[in-house]
This record gives structure tokens, C-alpha cells and sequence, in this order.
């Protein structure tokens, strides 16, 4: 992972660990987080929410996408300790009683899916901008999912998909 | 990324107590966009990292009874996107803000971080020394010094052993002051390849009472145009003027050819985005003229 490649050895003679709390996707969590690890890493390695993804690691590709006390962010850039007494909703929170979230819905029945390893942080970021336009434009969509890349070129199918969670009333069912 | 002490004050003066115990081994954290990719590439490896996260008042938008604004430096990009506030009275202010990154990053990534990391491209500062913004500084002592002055090179700015960047203060405008920002990037996600800002308060008709423009990503350091204002100031803007001030404004440019563009394309686009600003802040005069 292009990444953390350098990991020097540190002149500083051990980074404490601290506790940190952080609900997430409803659950309560004490966890026990060092300095250098990320919202990311907490979510993946500790909680084994392996839904979101590490695709970048630097804040450019948008698949670690999940929303931070309601805002979408990008949790490869948010240090597990600065994440501290925050609510976290992963991909894996959406689902309510076996039913698909309305954006996940219509990503299925739009194609809007080919390898799927964007699709968590595509579907977050399409519902945080539904939180705050539920009736976006193609552009304003186009806008919002600027941080999300997709490498199997699906965007077409992506915008359609949200349009269509948008019409059917998708950002009313947003956590 | 290396290990790292993550020191998180609760308050102004142990943050100042901090930055002036640990100086060059400390840097510090607001939104993380910008330090912890710096961090990861190995670009950076403080031994502290000092959070501003729990160090109470620095996130706010204020506006002044002068009819000026203050806005705390942990202010995020995107509420500065969205301020409906900054929107009336600075909109070149929320437009550049809103070209920074992605949604994900703008929640994150803060208007002083923007500033502090000192590059020539930060989309924020080309505005901010239009509107003749100040910065305020605190460390053991408080200053102000206009934006401006802030920057001092690539990667360099004007912060002190122990001082951090607290406030951002705009002075009211003259009234009929206008403002924009253009940005040229290669990809809507890059930094800028050049951003200009300009504002210009008008007199009856086209006659401009005062000009400035500020150049972004040509030069060491956020860029006055002052000679190319100076050709603006005290005329009737016609497009020979409008023209003749972007043609300056290109050549009292300073760039240098580098990965996102070359020396004549950077020219160019000053050229063309300086004449693109003016033409904006006119508009919007003749706008405000017929309500």
C-alpha cells in the first residue's frame, strides 16, 4: 500500500496507546488506538468492519469514505484519536432489518456495481450528499462523488443510481 | 506512518505551552488533510503531533457590528462553503473554499490549515489578501499581520517559536465592493495550476475606485498584482482595460515550470482567469446597479 511504505523507526521511545470511545453504527466501543493509527485502521483491523475500504490511503480516492457525526470524511485521513466521542456510521449500518438502505437498493438495480471495491465510499458519500440536497442535479451529483473514484469506469450507472435513490425519497431514510 | 506522541490540550494557553516546549519537533493537527498525507509519503515525522481538536473556541464564523467578519481557524472548508453569511458579504470567500478537494475533504480540511501549511496554491489565500484580511496570531503574545505577510515560501509562513494561527479577520468592504476567485487544475480533486482572486469597488457605471488582484500558484508566495492594479484603479473598465490588466498581471507573474504546468501555460492562464475574475466582479456591479 502505497501509503505507510516508510515506517522508520521513531526517535521517540514509545507512542503511548490511548483509549478512545466511538460509536458505531449504534454500538458503543472502548478501544485501545496508538497515536499513528486511523479511524481507518480501527474500523477494519479492531472492529472488523471490513466493508469500508483502503484503496489510497491518502485522502484521494474516496473508498474509506463513512460519515463522522453525520458528515461523510474520508477515514484514512482521520487519526483514530482525533475520532474520539464521535458516532461513526459505516456501510455496514445502513441495512435496517435485513432491507437495503434505499442508495444501496438502487445501486443493485441500476448496475451501478462492477468489482465493487468503490462502492461503500460511493454509496456514503451519495447519501451524505442526499442528507443535505435530496434532490440533487446530475451536476450537483457529479460534484459530490468527486472524491470517489470508480476504476471499472462505472459513473454513469453511479449518478443514474443516485438519481434514482433521490425521485424514490432515499435521503428520508438516511440514519 | 511513523510513531508519534499525540498530545491534545484543552485549552489556548497549554497549546501555546506546548508549541513553545517542543518548537521544531511539534507540528500541528487541525483538519489532517494536508499533514497526515505529508506524514504517510514520510514527508514529515514530527515527534509530537499537538491536536486542536479539544481547544475550545476556534471553530466560528462571527460577523461584526463594524460589518466586518471574524472566522476561527478550525472553521472547516465546508462551512465556509455553505456560510450563508460569507455568502452575502464575502462570496469570494465560500467559492474559493469550495474549491478545495472533495466533499470528504472540505469537512475535514480547515480555512488556518489552509494558510499554514504556506503553499502558494492554498485556494484560500488569493481571497483572504483581496479582502485585506488579517491574521491573528497568538503565542506568548498576540499579533496581527495582514494575510498577506503571512506567507514567507513554499512550505513557510510567518508563525513564530510557540505561536499558532488563531483568527482570520476581514475588514468591512467599501460599499459596491465585489470579489471572486478562478481556479485552473488539471483535475477538479488537484491543486491549483494558478488561482486568481480579484476585488474591485465601483463608482457610478463601470469606474473603478479601487482594484486588487492576488495571484495564487505563480510565485513563492500568494502574489499582489500591483501593477496590474494600478492600470485598473481610477478608469472606466472597458475590455481594453479589462485586457490590458490581465496582460499585466501575467507578466508581474512569477512561475515556474513543474508537473502541472510550464512556465507559458501558467502565463497564459493568468492572463486568461485574471481577465475572467474582472469581467465577474463587473457583472456582479452591473447586477447590484439594476435591483
Amino acid at each position: 500500500m502505497p501509503g505507510t511504505s516508510s515506517r522508520r523507526k521513531s526517535n521517540v521511545k514509545e507512542s503511548l496507546a490511548h483509549t478512545i470511545r466511538l460509536k458505531v453504527n449504534g454500538d458503543l466501543h472502548e478501544l485501545t488506538v496508538k497515536p499513528h493509527h486511523t479511524l481507518l485502521d480501527v474500523l477494519r483491523d479492531q472492529l472488523e468492519l471490513t466493508g469500508t475500504k483502503e484503496g489510497c490511503g491518502l485522502g484521494e480516492c474516496g473508498a474509506c469514505t463513512v460519515h463522522m457525526d453525520g458528515k461523510p470524511v474520508n477515514s484514512c485521513l482521520v487519526l483514530a484519536l482525533e475520532a474520539d466521542g464521535s458516532e461513526i456510521v459505516t456501510i455496514e449500518g445502513l441495512a435496517k432489518a435485513g432491507k437495503l438502505h434505499p442508495v444501496q437498493r438502487a445501486f443493485v438495480e441500476k448496475g451501478a456495481i462492477q468489482c465493487g471495491f468503490c462502492t461503500p465510499g460511493m454509496v456514503m458519500a451519495s447519501i451524505g450528499l442526499l442528507a443535505e440536497k435530496p434532490n440533487p442535479t446530475r451536476e450537483e451529483i457529479k460534484q459530490a462523488l468527486i472524491g470517489n473514484l470508480c476504476r471499472c469506469t462505472g459513473y454513469k450507472k453511479i449518478i443514474e443510481a443516485v438519481s434514482e435513490a433521490a425521485s424514490s425519497g432515499g435521503a428520508r431514510d438516511d440514519e | 506512518m511513523n510513531s508519534f506522541q499525540y498530545l491534545h490540550p484543552q485549552s489556548i494557553a497549554e497549546l501555546i505551552k506546548l508549541l513553545y516546549k517542543y518548537q521544531e519537533k511539534i507540528r500541528v493537527l487541525a483538519g489532517g488533510t494536508d499533514l497526515l498525507v505529508m506524514m504517510k509519503q514520510g514527508r514529515l515525522a514530527p515527534e509530537y503531533v499537538v491536536s486542536l481538536k479539544d481547544v475550545p473556541g476556534l471553530t466560528y464564523i462571527r460577523e461584526q457590528k463594524n460589518g466586518g467578519v471574524k472566522i476561527g481557524a478550525m472553521m472547516s472548508l465546508r462551512e465556509v462553503e455553505c456560510s450563508e453569511s460569507l455568502r452575502l458579504r464575502y462570496p469570494s470567500l465560500p467559492c474559493a473554499a469550495g474549491w478545495v478537494g472533495s466533499p470528504q475533504i472540505r469537512w475535514r480540511a480547515t480555512i488556518g490549515g489552509n494558510l499554514c501549511n504556506g503553499a502558494p496554491s492554498a485556494d484560500l489565500a488569493p481571497p483572504l489578501v483581496c479582502l485585506g484580511a488579517q491574521a491573528f496570531i497568538q503565542g506568548k503574545s498576540k499579533r496581527m499581520i495582514p494575510v498577506e505577510k503571512f506567507f514567507i515560501g513554499p512550505g513557510k509562513v510567518a508563525l513564530g517559536a510557540g505561536e499558532f494561527l488563531r483568527e482570520l479577520i476581514i475588514p468591512p468592504l467599501a460599499p459596491h465592493t465585489f470579489g471572486t476567485y478562478q481556479k485552473f487544475s488539471r483535475s477538479t480533486m488537484d491543486i491549483a495550476v494558478v488561482g486568481v482572486a480579484a476585488a474591485a469597488t465601483f463608482e457610478r457605471g463601470g469606474f473603478c475606485s479601487d482594484l486588487r488582484v492576488c495571484l495564487g500558484a505563480v510565485a513563492p508566495t500568494p502574489l499582489r498584482a500591483l501593477e496590474a492594479e494600478k492600470l485598473g484603479t481610477g478608469k472606466s473598465w472597458t475590455n481594453e482595460i479589462i485586457q490590458a490588466v490581465a496582460l499585466k498581471a501575467s507578466e508581474e507573474a512569477r512561475p515556474i515550470d513543474d508537473v502541472r504546468g510550464t512556465i507559458f501555460l501558467r502565463r497564459t492562464l493568468v492572463e486568461v482567469l485574471t481577465r475572467r475574475v474582472l469581467i465577474e466582479c463587473l457583472e456582479q456591479a452591473r447586477a447590484e446597479n439594476q435591483t
